[in-house]
């Protein structure tokens, strides 16, 4: 009686795992025979809140507009992802469109993961829509990897009570900045709050910090970037920052400000939902450009579309991220992630451009550069990190610590 | 029945058996299949390709391109000559000697506690397993918040208690920093300690004590002599199991200081991560992976070699 009740198991499993596999192979044979029926695998990282879901409307629609197309979306934690990206291209297994963090595309392009996009861009009248910024994040040795998904820049933020009760205005210049400073600087709350953790995000934080004093990376050591770090290491010495900065990424230095413990803080329009959800009733904040100093200076961020460079499907794959990047669709999927529009059309519409908060965004957007300093650039970011952290804890000047940071990114930048 | 026909009968038997241990045995190997498959795929594999990459140069120009060359020990000449290298040693080194020893120490002093029958022990040991039982991320930023400088509950705690008189910055300060990830480190450890000296507590005799305490032992010498003694082998093992889970312990220290302040507790599977995801240094990476390897191979090694020799004696 066992016997053939395992018989039949057995049996039942095999037919079924046969199923399953014809299946498959039948599928497989239709998308590269007739082109009919396409499955696309995009991967991405946005593992919750409205990128997630701006993505998932986004496709569902795009597979309801072509019902030949199938999408199947994979999403992988931020932290696993390079990793399960690079196993899947050593093994040949890659999926068709990803999303990579626009500092990554030249690291991604000189591995070898990427097609290079630049004939198909060529032939693409929507191209010309998308912010010449935002092109820049995709470009590695003149040539084209990706397009431009979503972006989002950095802006000052501020608490209207914490500036009403010190009876001062949002500061406009690093000279209004330090006067300012002081007069928000109270028990249980300081002027300001940045992200200088040993990471990636204090880099993204302090570039623009460095661009508006007139530097630049390949002169960091200069009087530009003296006067940046000099700035943040004042505000620490000075007590109108927290030295816990340090161990701060932006999410932490959300939390100060909705907390009420920084009167005014660096961040992105991602953290819009989240001061919402967060921060006591009654909040007040606003937005504005950052300070500026020889200039107006942000720094451009957020993702861009590419196609794997082993992809079975590149055809379908340019088609989608096409279709995803017309004005009507970017639009709904850029207000669900609460992100900035990556389009000149989208930039002007009344959404951003009416609304109190989201037309500084989109406005600072257009001072914004790119991280684009080539394919060691997380290298480039680390030695960065390292002189801010050196320099605010004290463990050496700032012209020493941005010194050797200039020593070690030099080898770094030649390509 | 003569003895003939008995032989007669008993051979084919004989035979018929042979023939279905064979069969057995065969089916016993079918059945040891997915097994072997899964460890061949899941560490074997990664083992041997880790250790392949560790003797090539593979970096961002040719991992996907193909033709890495052969380099021998390049890499791990490389790594002794980095200074990064030497220093992230060092860190895993202090970080796991510091955090074995909170553990150790406290887990083995809350074994005891819990050995003995009190109202609510089993209760209390099961809320302290919770430690353990959550997912790293969440202890790691809860510790975060707990440390910070200007709003961490520990502050507000030695504050109130007098025992420092101005907030300390534990994540970023370059030397508190590594005090506070052993202190968060040992927290997640010491519920494990717990449990596994409490098994070897339990598993002593009671007979023992009593025939001590008959024959005037006190507390602490039925401590030192039969106590200890007798959780030697438990005790010897929780070391090496907490050796090996510390000295790889990467995602507590990623959530909690990234490394920083200045590399200040950069451990070497922190810095293994780095020269592989951000420098792109697949092989240096997988030499030093291979170091972090070894090391704990060889304490393995040292604790296999320790068992078998106490057994035997």
């Amino acid at each position: 009686m066992t016997n053939v009740s395992r018989r039949t198991v057995l049996k039942l499993v095999g037919a079924t795992a046969a199923a399953t596999m014809a299946g498959w192979s039948s599928q497989d044979a239709r998308a590269s025979t007739t082109g009919t029926a396409v499955t696309l695998n995009c991967w991405d990282y946005w593992t919750a809140g409205g990128t997630k879901k701006s993505a998932d409307e986004a496709y569902a629609a795009y597979m309801k507009a072509n019902p030949q197309v199938t999408i199947k979306r994979r999403t992988i934690a931020f932290d696993q992802y390079k990793r399960t990206l690079l196993q899947a291209a050593s093994a040949g297994q890659v999926p068709d469109v990803i999303a990579v963090d626009n500092s990554d595309v030249s690291s991604f392009a000189a591995l070898g993961l990427l097609s290079d996009l630049t004939g198909r861009l060529a032939a693409w009248s929507g191209a010309g829509d998308i912010l010449d910024n935002a092109w820049k994040t995709a470009v590695w040795q003149g040539k084209r990897w990706a397009v431009p998904d979503a972006v989002n820049c950095l802006v000052l933020w501020y608490n209207k009570k914490a500036l009403r009760d010190a009876g001062t205005v949002v500061p406009t210049t690093w000279d209004e900045l330090r006067s300012v400073a002081p007069k928000l600087t109270k028990k249980n709350q300081f002027a300001l709050a940045v992200s200088a953790v040993q990471s990636e995000e204090s880099t993204y934080q302090w570039l623009p910090w460095l661009w508006q004093a007139g530097g630049d990376v390949p002169t960091l050591d200069g009087e530009g970037g003296k006067a940046a770090l000099q700035i943040w290491k004042d505000l620490i010495d000075r007590g109108h920052m927290s030295r816990g900065v340090v161990s701060w990424g932006q999410q932490d230095v959300m939390n100060q400000f909705a907390n009420g413990q920084a009167a005014m803080m660096v961040n992105g329009p991602w953290q819009i939902p989240d001061l919402t959800a967060t921060a006591p009733k009654g909040f007040e904040w606003g937005v504005a450009p950052l300070p500026k100093n020889e200039q107006e200076a942000s720094v451009i961020g957020a993702e861009d579309l590419a196609i794997p460079a082993r992809s079975s499907n590149p055809d379908a794959a340019f088609d989608l991220i096409k279709w995803l990047k017309q004005p009507a669709v970017a639009k709904q999927y850029v207000i669900t992630g609460n992100q900035l529009p990556s389009s000149k059309t989208l930039v002007d519409d009344p959404y951003w451009a009416d609304d109190v908060v989201r037309s500084v965004f989109v406005k600072e957007l257009t001072v914004a550069r790119p991280r684009a300093y080539g394919e060691h650039y997380l290298d480039i970011s680390k030695a960065i990190q390292l002189a801010i952290q050196r320099a605010l804890t004290g463990q050496a000047s700032v012209a020493d610590s941005l010194a050797q940071a200039a020593r070690a990114i030099k080898p770094l930048l030649r390509s | 029945m003569p003895i003939s026909s008995l032989e007669q009968q008993g051979a084919p038997v004989a035979t018929r058996r042979s023939q279905r241990t064979g069969t057995r045995k065969q089916r016993g190997n079918g059945f040891l299949l997915p097994a072997l498959l899964f460890i061949a795929f899941m560490t074997v594999y990664p083992l041997a390709y880790n250790i392949w990459l560790a003797v090539h140069g593979t970096d961002i120009g040719n991992l996907l391109r193909g033709s890495s060359p052969f380099v021998g020990f390049d890499n791990f000449r490389t790594l002794a000559d980095d200074q990064a290298f030497r220093h992230a040693l060092l860190i895993s080194l202090v970080f796991t000697a510091g955090a074995l020893f909170l553990q150790f120490t406290l887990g083995f002093a809350l074994a005891l506690f819990f050995s003995q029958p009190f109202p609510g022990n089993r209760t209390l040991r099961a809320l302290l397993l919770l430690g353990w039982l959550l997912p790293i991320v969440v202890s790691a930023n809860v510790w975060r918040w707990l440390l910070d400088g200007s709003y961490g509950l520990f502050n507000a705690f030695l504050l109130a208690t007098g025992l420092i008189d101005r907030p300390a910055f534990w994540l970023t300060d370059q030397h508190a920093a590594l005090t506070a990830v052993i202190l968060a480190n040992a927290w997640v450890g010491v519920p494990f300690n717990m449990v596994l000296l409490l098994a070897g507590l339990q598993g002593i005799s009671p007979s023992l004590y009593e025939a001590a305490m008959i024959d005037g032992a006190g507390m602490w010498e039925r401590f030192r002599f039969i106590t200890l003694p007798q959780v030697r082998a438990v005790a010897l093992t929780v070391l090496l199991l907490s050796f090996v889970y510390t000295f790889k312990v990467f995602d507590l220290i990623f959530v909690l200081t990234q490394g920083g302040p200045v590399d200040a507790t950069t451990t070497l599977p922190v810095y293994t991560y780095q020269l592989t995801f951000t420098s792109f240094a697949f092989s240096k990476g997988a030499a030093a992976a291979t170091v972090l390897l070894l090391i704990s191979l060889s304490l393995s090694g040292l604790y296999v070699w320790t068992i078998r020799r106490e057994e035997a004696s």
